[in-house]
């Protein structure tokens, strides 16, 4: 169905080949994954199958590209809209009209169907993604998952044989990405479609695929096979997959099921419980005096009421994150404390000194905010002026030395004299925290901050984040991603209607309030692990055996069919 | 099939006709006490958030932007044209454009002028909510079709702007930046054309995607850019032989040549235009009701355009500022432009259909 030949492709005006002399094809009905870091060429990838590279973005191609026999880059994108649907990250920018009905029924008036025969599509995609009740409403009043779901159902309106997502979830919160993810496991099931899909989000998509396609690199080889065959070459893959890796077990295990019988087989299931360090963390810091404190705040919007008396203190050196579903008020509350929305109730304290009535621009000077899309904190010429700017606005002296000093801290240094909005995603955010943070906040709250990141950018973000935590800051992240708070939050809250319900140690309140759980909880229920590292020394030291040089429990003698291990009698042997 | 739009009353040939009107009316007249009264009318219906839900909603921004065009219209005339007998102040030196005399004529000429700019902009914003895209689409010929995609998706781009606008705003906040006289609001010009440049591209990708405007065979597209090139051959052909001084006749026939070269054009293109219709929209009771009230204001601007004396909407400042005329019964009828509102609030206006 799709076949790749030896495909490069470069812009005309650039020497280094984004992706080069790629190989690999895609058979009717595949559920194909394409993974990578950001930056590594996946969206290019994706954009040759219809030919919107390099129709539309400019470029020199080589090689081969076959899609149902017909080569893309000769025909064009327009013509190659029947055949292959292409479905773009963002929902907000690829819709004309107001409400979800005429949205799809313009995309088949234009495809000149016929109008008895558009109702019929018309319904009958609606049905098959779930989302007939959507049928008239206005597309402003959707949430950003239905939005997607609206756009998938346009392009699938016109029976396309291919459908293309390009990280379909990167610019959705977390609740609306497990709709849009949920969806596409329902398509690969019930759709004889071939599905093509980049996404960070692997630990959801991997046990549906039959192939994966990963980038590791501008310009690197890329590697198309089998899951298991590539998932081993990879660099981060999800906690149950890295697990099987690290005690070598094979096949690797791509699902939680899959996970939970290789615990099982390990004999891990029994391992001793232990006391998560989060809970005592979270006890130490609460013994000093609050820095931002947040007194029965109360926000409405006309008649709907955003926020109802919530009261949040937040401490020096600590990580508070905060979750709930969506619309359930958390980035109201991120504003609300920085003066964006106003107050119908409530008080803001900031140390000893209220600030509620104190504007936004002079309370940025002390909290530092990153909204969802850092993008729209970016306006200057070079990523170096972009932190001075925010000096000038603050009328603070323009060092030029202490921007350099952030930006090394951010790993940012190489690019100081380059175009903000031209870096990747995780950079962009970068930039943007660095011209929040120049001014040196004593608090610092983040909206959605691993929205669109890859494995090793949200890494990247919770090293930063930990290192502003170890100089006394105190933080509040609001997040979806339950791995990413796992690693990071000492204390986490959880606001449902505007109203907080609930504010204690991670695991417990998540818990508590039958939030769906991250991979290692759901492997291991009775403990309490944050990531695979914890796991491994649990066990090394459960068995009381230290690790390998590659991180495998010393002792663990696997099978590779993944049978069980066997303790053996003799003294610890380090490999 | 399904029949009309369902979030809007009006047929779009309503909302055409009242802004064909509308345009009329402050192309024809300079009068200050008839513009307010048309432009308080404009605002009635912009604040009655329109007619349906796709007008639900109207926001304060559209007011402001169309009121703030008048004193810089004021500024800007007072500041360039220095012409009436009333002095403000005088501009000394030889600074070209700006030194000479300020006068209250030529203050009230530009407010004037900004205030019919600003009743442009408030009418298209209410007619960008009133009519939906697909109903725009229909008003135009088929052979336009490609024209009016392009324009149904700029029309996209008022109220993405207006979003991005607040977005910026709140970002410069969240830097320190404080939002308080024109001057910083001219800081937020750039990032707003950068961000709009950004999202007239994304969806510009996104509708290649789509396959919107997949044109027809190159062939066939080659033969009708040759013959738009023809045609404007014998437009050029029929130019010159004036020039040269040849006989009538030949200019004639090269002109007439020309018409039928376009409506040839006209034809084909539109014979090439494949879209289809999903909704069939009916012309009803109430829409014609809803019309005639524009219409009859739109027939009294026409006979006041063809009257050889003008006298009832013209006025000018200059030389001298004098009281504007004001007839009540003038007033009167451009309360017309309010027709679609009232017919629209009429109770048992569903019987009308």
């Amino acid at each position: 169905m799709i076949r790749f030949r030896e495909v490069s492709f470069r812009y005309a005006t650039a020497e280094q080949w984004v992706i080069r002399r790629v190989n690999f094809d895609v058979s009717p009905g595949s559920f194909c994954l394409v993974c990578g870091p950001s930056g590594s060429g996946k969206s290019t990838l994706l954009r040759l199958i219809n030919g919107l590279v390099p129709h539309f973005s400019g470029g020199i191609v080589e090689g081969e590209i076959q899609v149902n026999g017909i080569n893309p880059i000769q025909v064009g994108p327009a013509a190659m809209s029947r055949l292959v649907g292409f479905v773009f990250q963002d929902p907000e920018t690829q819709f004309i009209l107001d409400n979800v009905e005429d949205e799809i029924a313009f995309n088949l008036e234009n495809a000149a169907i016929p109008p008895q025969q558009i109702t019929q599509h018309l319904e009958e995609t609606l049905h098959a993604l779930g989302i007939l009740h959507l049928r008239r409403r206005r597309l402003e009043s959707l949430s950003g998952g239905e939005k997607q779901k609206v756009a998938i159902a346009t392009v699938l309106s016109l029976a396309p044989s291919i459908l293309v997502l390009d990280e379909p979830t990167s610019q959705l919160d977390g609740q609306s990405a497990e709709e849009i993810l949920s969806l596409i496991q329902r398509l690969a099931r019930q759709q004889k479609l071939t599905i093509v899909v980049a996404e960070h989000r692997l630990d959801r998509l991997l046990h549906f695929a039959n192939q994966l396609i990963y980038l590791s690199g501008i310009g690197e080889p890329i590697r198309a096979d089998e899951p298991q065959q590539v998932l081993p070459h990879m660099a981060t893959v999800p906690p149950v997959v890295e697990l099987g890796k690290r005690f070598g077990v094979r096949p690797l295990p791509l699902s939680i099921s899959e996970g939970q019988q290789m615990v099982r087989k390990l004999g891990l299931e029994r391992l001793n419980h232990r006391t998560s360090p989060v809970g005592k963390k979270q006890m130490d810091s609460a013994a000093g005096p609050a820095i931002l404190s947040v007194e029965k705040v109360s926000v409405s919007f006309g008649k709907t009421q955003a926020l109802s008396e919530v009261t949040l203190q937040l401490f020096a050196s600590q990580i508070t994150c905060l979750m709930g579903a969506n619309g359930a008020g958390k980035t109201t509350l991120l504003r609300a404390i920085l003066g964006l929305v106003p107050l119908t109730q409530g008080r803001i304290w900031l140390q000893a000194k209220e600030i509620t009535t104190t504007p936004s621009w002079k309370r940025a000077r002390w909290i530092g905010y990153l909204p969802q899309d850092p993008n729209a904190l970016l306006f200057s010429e070079t990523v170096l002026e972009e932190l001075l700017l925010t000096l000038r606005n603050h009328g603070l002296p323009q060092e030029r030395s202490t921007a350099e000093r952030i930006l090394e801290g951010l790993g940012l240094s190489k690019h100081a004299l380059r175009y903000p909005r031209d870096l990747s995603v995780g950079e962009r955010q970068r930039v943007a925290l660095g011209a929040i943070l120049i001014t040196q906040p004593q608090v610092l709250l983040l909206d959605e901050p691993t929205r669109g990141l890859d494995e090793e950018a949200k890494a990247k973000l919770g090293d930063l984040v930990r290192s502003f935590r170890a100089k006394g800051m105190a933080i509040l992240v609001v997040t979806h991603d339950v791995e990413f708070m796992l690693t990071l939050a000492d204390r986490l809250c959880i606001l449902d209607a505007g109203r907080l319900i609930d504010d204690g140690a991670p695991p417990t309140v998540l818990r508590r309030n039958q939030i769906p759980p991250a991979q290692l909880l759901q492997l291991f229920p009775d403990q309490e692990f944050c990531s695979v590292e914890e796991v491994l020394s649990t066990i090394a030291e459960a068995w009381s055996h230290t690790l390998d040089k590659s991180g495998r429990p010393a002792l663990l003698a696997f099978h590779s069919d993944g049978n069980r291990p066997h303790r053996p009698e003799s003294p610890p042997e380090v490999r | 099939m399904p029949e009309g739009h369902p979030s809007t009353p009006f047929h779009a040939w309503v909302w055409l006709t009242w802004m064909t009107t509308l345009l009329l009316c402050v192309s024809l007249t300079r009068n200050p006490l008839y513009l307010v009264v048309v432009w308080l009318c404009v605002a009635v219906v912009h604040a009655a958030g329109g007619m349906g839900e796709l007008a639900r909603g109207s926001a304060p921004f559209p007011f402001w932007l169309s009121l703030t065009i008048v004193p810089l219209g004021a500024l800007l005339n007072a500041l360039t044209v220095h012409v009436g007998e009333n002095v403000i102040v005088t501009i000394p030196g030889r600074i070209p454009l700006l030194s000479g005399v300020v006068t209250w004529e030529a203050v009230l000429y530009g407010a004037t002028n900004g205030l019919a700019l600003g009743i442009i902009l408030l009418a298209f914003w209410v007619f960008n909510r009133n009519v939906s895209i697909p109903a725009f689409l229909r008003l135009l010929p088929r052979a336009f079709h490609s024209l009016a995609i392009v324009g149904s998706i700029a029309m996209t781009f008022i109220p993405s702007l207006q979003h991005q606008y607040q977005q910026i705003q709140e970002a410069q906040a969240i830097r320190g930046k404080r939002i308080s006289g024109l001057r910083d609001q001219l800081s937020l010009l750039l990032p707003l054309l950068v961000s709009s440049l950004e999202y007239a591209f994304q969806l510009a990708e996104v509708m290649t995607a789509r396959g919107f405007l997949v044109s027809s065979s190159p062939l066939s597209q080659r033969r009708l850019r040759l013959a738009f090139l023809g045609g404007l051959g014998f437009v050029m052909g029929g130019w010159l032989s004036r020039f040269w001084g040849l006989p009538p006749w030949v200019a004639a026939v090269l002109f007439w040549g020309a018409l039928a070269v376009f409506g040839a054009l006209i034809f084909l293109a539109a014979r090439q235009a494949h879209f289809t219709a999903y909704r069939v929209v009916r012309f009803r009771r109430r829409d014609a009701l809803a019309m005639s009230g524009t219409l009859l204001l739109a027939l009294l601007l026409v006979l006041n355009g063809v009257h050889p004396e003008r006298q009832f909407l013209d006025y000018t400042p200059y030389p001298a500022l004098t009281l504007p005329p004001f007839a009540p019964w003038v007033a009167f009828l451009l309360l017309g432009i309010l027709s679609p509102l009232m017919v629209a609030l009429l109770p048992n206006h569903d019987s009308l259909s």
